[in-house]
């Protein structure tokens, strides 16, 4: 009764909807909230704002620094979710089809970066890469990027990988399939979406870090969060919230394909 | 079973090797030079923990941590909980419109939605005028900048990290169960907190525990909505290095923490009843 | 004649080939990010470039953990650092920076406020006490009193969070010691003193912060950097500021050990203290100029704002007493914020 929509009583059922529209309004405020006052005229960020501008957008968009910081982390985002997904789709097959010892402990090794806290990862990277003076490259952008993307597209392709039934694949090998063939032909096309997840995860992950990216950063390489903290720190502008919305969208953007990818699974 | 079998275990290794190389080099060995770097800056021993737990202002910093740690997981729990069995009950269009919500603030850049809280909560910001106008309160509440900005801000970011598990938790279980116990004479109390809560019970401990380990090493929401006495270790780290450029004190204090999140991360562990890596269909 | 002929095509013929070395030089100047920084490469960088051919790459933001790292593994990325002036001496005295070439350099009209052997200042400023003129319905506040004075100046106050040269100098200040006695520090008193304040006081970290405080009201006081107050005053809002007692903090520039693009760097540090870069920082950010020679090429109408209109009123923070006592303090200054 406490889970069939029918059988609650008004009262509880009442009070539940309402809290739950207020928690929903909590979780989307800032949202739109950082949206509207991109649009506000006040540098001060007085809210809501004297007048509605485009200005902070053309600020924005004039900045080349802006603009080359995002295609900084576009860059980074797109290496670091490609050699995540690639590291982590044969471990995830060798750790769900393996049957050696230890298989628990190597995914608790692999999750690990998820909980050891970013500030003591950044740090210790930081000084590995300097010794190494890799600092301020490409690479230890990607590297450290990677560190942190994985065990999100570990578990992605795990959990997708774990609800196929061996069976079918072993079937197409019984009927004369090589393994690999049958793996790209068979196993594949059904873990698609926890694979396209881990990318997507992977991306985003890499997309919105902070604390390792100020660490890595270069005069010649900074990522858009990057640019948004030293800026926040320094400047209250609304050029801020444009960075923001655009930020917001993209999220958008990414979830809207992943559902996309999901409805399609859903179809076959 | 043929094939299964003769699948050789050098296989497994193969696939496993550039992961395990990469971790251990990337990861594993920066770590490991932190907690040497604990052990000999400036010289050698063990004088940087000594230091710390001599100081006050360490266990301050600590306790600080594991209060706002224990506020965040709470109120995360609070909020999740009622959104995640409304979810469950809701037709399903309602419900996955409100997953998209968590799922869109859960994927919103972090800095955007901590710069706007920021703005949100300030004593001229939107929420304290709204208050005023309505009359609720004449003075502006202070949310930011101290105690209250961080649990906000932090407990926003970690409700998606309750609600995901305890959702899938929930729809998991069968209503019969709960009608069962109903028919049975159990009352709508007893049949929530003897039942339905203890079915719940896996859900909410693994999201718990998450938050609260993740909570621990949250640098940018506190530093950003916090005030100074409301430090936390993180933040101290940083202090460390960019201020006192005390490497060895800072790696000391990251060496602690450390230690403090495997054994919770373990604990979680031990929690998730079946085995992450296994094969649900089975071999 | 002739000879003079020769010896132009010879100063040609170097000077075009001396350019063409430039052109492939740079160097990696690094500040705090901002619109401080946006000046520091309008007023000095891109003249700069535009003279020598030398390329100035902005990084930021300054991370002095960043900086040591940087020195103790040998792969130094940074050529010229804007630094606070205590951690110019720190650093010095720890063995992080180069010695600059003052035979590169001309220090001969540098307020000798302003330049060490290890560096030379960027700009300096004050910080003075500002109040949002909403929020004062008494006479408008004189000095640094007026921040303890709760009662005639209701509402919280704004003062700078790190263990850095200014809060507890300006408590003290309003404790009734007098400028010449400052130094050294008597922390207890200052803290008691502090004490008084304590629950009122709300920490910023940064300059944009300390402008959100003032301009929104959510401080009806505190104590700022001028630059921050003039932009706000320029955008016309109603702030108020007082002079009296302002105490003058700069930034230096220093070179990190081992800097890669040294000798660049030191032309660098040329141009940014002479009298036009000094000038022209100025005329950007209301912060003074550290060459004395700068004023004369100032704008009348801007030296109402700057600080060094006002050095009647002028208390120096010590910064080699910071320098040396900085990290002692910084724990006690720990200690009494997390009490």
């Amino acid at each position: 009764m406490l889970l069939s929509h029918g059988s609650l009583g008004w009262k509880l059922k009442s009070s539940l909807y309402v809290i739950t529209g207020v928690i929903a309004a909590f979780l989307a405020l800032p949202i739109f909230f950082i949206m509207a006052l991109s649009f506000g005229s006040s540098q001060w960020l007085v809210f809501p704002p004297p007048s509605w501008t485009l200005k902070w957008y053309e600020r924005f968009f004039d900045n080349p620094q802006w603009i080359e910081s995002a295609w900084t982390s576009l860059q980074v985002a797109s290496l670091t979710s490609i050699i995540a997904t690639l590291l982590a789709i044969p471990a995830s097959f060798a750790l769900v089809r393996g049957k050696f010892r230890g298989r628990d402990y190597l995914y608790t090794f692999f999750t690990l970066p998820m909980v050891v806290p970013v500030v003591i990862i950044a740090v210790a990277v930081y000084g590995t890469f300097l010794n190494l003076g890799l600092t301020g490259t490409l690479f230890a952008f990607v590297t450290s990027h990677v560190i942190i993307a994985l065990p999100f597209a570990i578990i992605s392709i795990i959990n997708s990988l774990r609800l196929f039934d061996k069976s079918i694949e072993d079937a197409a090998v019984i009927c004369g399939a090589h393994r690999i063939q049958a793996i790209l032909k068979v196993t594949f096309p059904v873990i698609k979406p926890g694979v396209i997840s881990a990318a997507l995860f992977s991306f985003l992950v890499s997309w919105d870090e902070v604390v390792i990216s100020v660490m890595m950063a270069s005069p010649n390489l900074q990522t858009l969060p990057v640019k948004m903290w030293s800026t926040l720190r320094q400047d209250l502008t609304p050029v801020i919230a444009v960075a923001s919305t655009l930020l917001i969208l993209l999220s958008l953007f990414i979830m809207i394909i992943a559902s996309f990818v999901r409805k399609q699974s859903n179809h076959r | 079973m043929l094939i299964i079998s003769s699948r050789k275990k050098w296989n497994n290794i193969t696939l496993l090797f550039p992961i395990i190389l990469f971790l251990f080099l990337f990861f594993l060995m920066p770590l490991a030079s932190l907690l040497l770097r604990s052990l000999t800056e400036p010289t050698f021993g063990l004088q940087n923990y000594a230091q710390l737990l001599a100081t006050s202002t360490y266990m301050q910093v600590l306790f600080n941590t594991f209060l706002v740690g224990t506020l965040v997981t709470v109120i995360s729990l609070l909020i999740g909980f009622p959104l995640s069995w409304c979810i469950t009950l809701m037709p399903k269009g309602w419900g996955r419109f409100l997953i998209s919500i968590i799922l869109l603030s859960m994927w919103t850049s972090l800095l955007a939605r901590t710069y706007s809280w920021l703005v949100l909560l300030q004593s001229s910001g939107i929420i304290n005028k709204t208050l005023m106008a309505i009359g609720i309160i004449d003075q502006p509440l202070e949310m930011v900048h101290n105690l209250t900005g961080v649990i906000i801000g932090m407990s926003y970011i970690m409700v998606p990290f309750i609600v995901l598990p305890l959702q899938a938790c929930m729809s998991a279980i069968d209503p019969m169960v709960l009608q069962a116990a109903s028919i049975c004479g159990a009352s709508a109390r007893t049949v929530f907190f003897r039942v339905f809560l203890p079915l719940c019970k896996p859900g909410l401990f693994s999201g718990a525990l998450m938050v609260f380990v993740m909570s621990l090493g949250y640098y940018v929401t506190p530093a950003l909505l916090g005030g100074v006495s409301d430090m936390m270790l993180p933040e101290f780290i940083v202090q460390q290095i960019q201020n006192f450029l005390n490497w060895g004190m800072a790696s000391a204090s990251a060496v602690f923490l450390i230690l403090i999140t495997l054994v919770l991360f373990y604990l979680y562990l031990k929690v998730q009843t079946d085995s992450p890596v296994s094969s649900n269909t089975g071999a | 004649m002739r000879s003079n002929l020769k010896n132009l095509a010879i100063a040609a013929l170097c000077s075009t080939s001396i350019a063409n070395v430039y052109a492939q030089e740079s160097i990696n100047f690094v500040s705090w990010g901002g619109s401080t920084q946006d000046a520091q490469t309008e007023a000095w960088a891109l003249p700069f470039t535009g003279k020598t051919g030398i390329k100035v790459i902005q990084d930021g933001p300054t991370d002095y953990g960043k900086l040591k790292a940087m020195v103790e593994s040998g792969n130094v990325q940074w050529d010229i650092v804007d630094v606070e002036a205590d951690f110019a001496y720190r650093a010095a005295a720890e063995g992080l920076l180069e010695p600059l070439d003052f035979s590169v350099i001309d220090k001969s009209n540098i307020d000798p406020r302003f330049v060490s052997d290890y560096g030379i200042g960027s700009f300096y400023f004050s910080f003075i006490l500002a109040y949002n003129k909403n929020k004062i319905s008494s006479e408008e506040p004189q000095d640094w009193n007026a921040l303890f004075d709760t009662k005639t100046y209701p509402g919280k106050r704004a003062l700078y969070k790190w263990p850095s040269p200014g809060v507890l100098e300006l408590a003290l200040l309003a404790d009734g010691v007098s400028a010449t006695n400052l130094y050294p520090l008597d922390l207890d008193r200052a803290f008691k003193k502090l004490d008084t304040i304590k629950k009122d006081i709300v920490w910023w970290g940064g300059g944009a912060q300390s402008q959100q405080l003032i301009a929104s009201g959510e401080v009806s006081m505190g104590q700022f950097w001028n630059g921050r107050i003039f932009s706000l005053q320029a955008d016309g809002l109603p702030i108020g500021n007082s002079w009296k007692q302002n105490l003058v903090m700069s930034d230096f520039l220093v070179v990190p050990k081992g800097a890669k693009n040294k000798e660049a760097a030191m032309k660098f540090l040329a141009y940014s203290s002479s009298p036009q870069g000094q000038a022209d920082f100025a005329t950007i950010t209301a912060y003074s100029p550290i060459n004395t020679k700068s004023e004369a090429l100032l704008d009348k109408g801007l030296s109402a704002y700057l600080p060094t209109n006002y050095t009647a009123d002028q208390v120096s923070l010590n910064y080699q007493y910071w320098a040396k006592n900085g990290p002692q303090i910084a724990q006690r200054w720990n200690n009494w914020l997390l009490q």
